[in-house]
């Protein structure tokens, strides 16, 4: 198996402060569903977003889809998440966009073919249930079809890796089982590597996964 | 209603710039216009004892575009029947020589006078004569007329540059979201400020498209013809459309020079 993330005495802190996480070493490879849980501010999603580029290691050695983040330059940044599909907890989704624009921007980013993404944008509204919200935008959703926007969008170009960052947080259960169902889709049919981050692991997934656990900056396996 | 609004203040600024510019422009011509004009009527008047030879004295005053003698035959004439032969004759001999000096470009008062002393440096010229008043009153006016324009001109692109960098600053923060959004998703720096270019492209269309219809508004309604009559510019040949190249260059850059700015100020979180 390829190993897609490889954490060895990772450090992170934001700019002149105490390091979040401290000394991880975490092994991730191809195909495996992880979570990684841990209370409010135990650096869950800090680690997270080191994985994409959004937070620089400070020491240590961070390897994601064979780029090591510590020396990466911009260009290699874009090219590694172009690869990624990233569902974040406050979804980021661009207003003034409709829905199916959102769920391209992957596809116009990676230049696509038009039909290519207006027939795929169909198929991942259908599979997230709002293929009836067509031509709307954001705003006009309630927050679980806003998340399921954004959970369309992360599938949308096959990502090799999948980093969720709360992705059922605030959401309800129709809308978690849809995110769910597709997490588990994209994982058990594609073989898509997946990283949840969350505070409560659902008690059905259908699938293996690997459970770790943050705890005042160490990040340790939970067998 | 937003993005419209934003449109519209980001052209009626850019219209007003490239309106200002072709105000300056417009009396620019109408300056030059008039400066050729006076020039030709302008002239110097120069007393001689000597014959005087044109080109050594443009070759020591560039300006000076001819040098044309006056004929003294009429003044002569109208001395036959009062004056002798004799008296006539030694009249011919020892009457000096007059000549009309034409400038190329009109002079100012103090380059006036100083082609006035090189002049009178110049052997056999006994004196120069020019209407200083007038001169200097027609001169003073133009520069004061020039000044006026210019600086109403330079306030107004001023105001309207100021007016689309505030504009900009709006576009910023509405865009910095959408731009910070699609960095996440790996989008390089020229589709991140695609849209930024096609509005400053859009706008700059629409500006160059309003200016066109106030050009052919003030020539329809006979406001061209009404200018051109109160400036009394009969033989001036005025196209509104000269400066078109100018105008639709100046709307372009402008507004890809702010939309670059824009771009350049932005700044993803990441590294």
């Amino acid at each position: 198996m390829d190993r897609v993330i490889q954490a060895k005495n990772l450090t992170l802190s934001y700019k002149n402060h105490e390091p979040i996480i401290k000394n991880a070493n975490i092994n991730i490879d191809t195909s495996e569903f992880i979570f990684i849980t841990g209370q409010s501010g135990s650096g869950k999603s800090t680690f997270l977003k080191s994985l994409y580029g959004e937070i620089h290691p400070q020491n240590g050695e961070l390897i994601v889809g064979g780029v090591n983040m510590l020396y990466i330059t911009k260009k290699r940044l874009n090219f590694l998440r172009k690869h990624l599909g990233i569902i974040f907890q406050d979804y980021k989704l661009i207003n003034n966009w409709t829905i199916e624009k959102n769920v391209m921007l992957p596809l116009l980013i990676a230049g696509y073919d038009k039909n290519v993404s207006d027939s795929q944008v169909q198929k991942l509204l259908s599979h997230v249930k709002l293929s009836h919200q067509v031509g709307k935008y954001p705003m006009e959703l309630s927050g679980g079809e806003q998340q399921r926007v954004a959970m369309a969008r992360a599938l949308s170009h096959n990502p090799v890796l999948i980093l969720a960052d709360e992705p059922t947080g605030n959401l309800d259960d129709y809308s978690s089982k849809v995110i769910w169902d597709l997490l588990r889709g994209a994982n058990e049919q594609l073989g898509t590597t997946v990283v949840v981050v969350t505070h409560r692991i659902p008690e059905s997934l259908g699938v293996p996964y690997t459970h770790y656990h943050i705890d005042e900056g160490t990040i340790y396996e939970i067998t | 209603m937003k993005s419209l609004k934003s449109h519209l203040s980001l052209i009626i600024a850019l219209f007003s710039i490239l309106f200002a510019i072709k105000s300056y422009l417009f009396v620019e011509n109408v300056l030059k216009y008039y400066e050729k004009d006076i020039t030709s009527q302008y002239s110097l008047f120069i007393i001689s004892q000597n014959k005087i030879i044109e080109d050594e004295i443009k070759n020591r005053i560039k300006t000076i575009e001819s040098v044309k003698e006056i004929s003294t035959k009429k003044v002569i004439n109208d001395l036959k029947n009062d004056v002798s032969k004799i008296s006539l004759d030694l009249l011919k001999t020892t009457m000096p020589k007059f000549y009309e000096v034409k400038f190329s470009a009109y002079p100012s008062t103090d380059k006036l006078k100083s082609i006035k002393n090189i002049l009178l440096s110049m052997p056999g010229i006994l004196k120069t004569e020019t209407f200083t008043n007038t001169h200097k009153q027609i001169y003073t006016t133009l520069v004061f007329t020039k000044s006026v324009i210019y600086f109403f001109s330079f306030s107004l692109v001023l105001i309207s540059i100021l007016l689309m960098a505030g504009e900009m600053r709006l576009w910023q923060y509405a865009h910095q979201e959408r731009m910070s959004i699609m960095a996440l998703f790996g989008a390089p720096l020229m589709l991140k400020s695609s849209v930024l270019f096609k509005f400053a492209f859009l706008d700059s269309i629409f500006s160059i498209f309003f200016i066109i219809l106030a050009f052919m508004f003030i020539e329809n309604n006979g406001l061209l013809a009404q200018i051109i009559s109160i400036l009394n510019l009969g033989t001036l040949n005025i196209d509104l459309y000269d400066d078109m190249g100018t105008l639709i260059i100046s709307s372009f850059s402008i507004s890809f020079g702010l939309a670059l700015f824009v771009m350049i100020k932005h700044k993803d979180k990441e590294l």
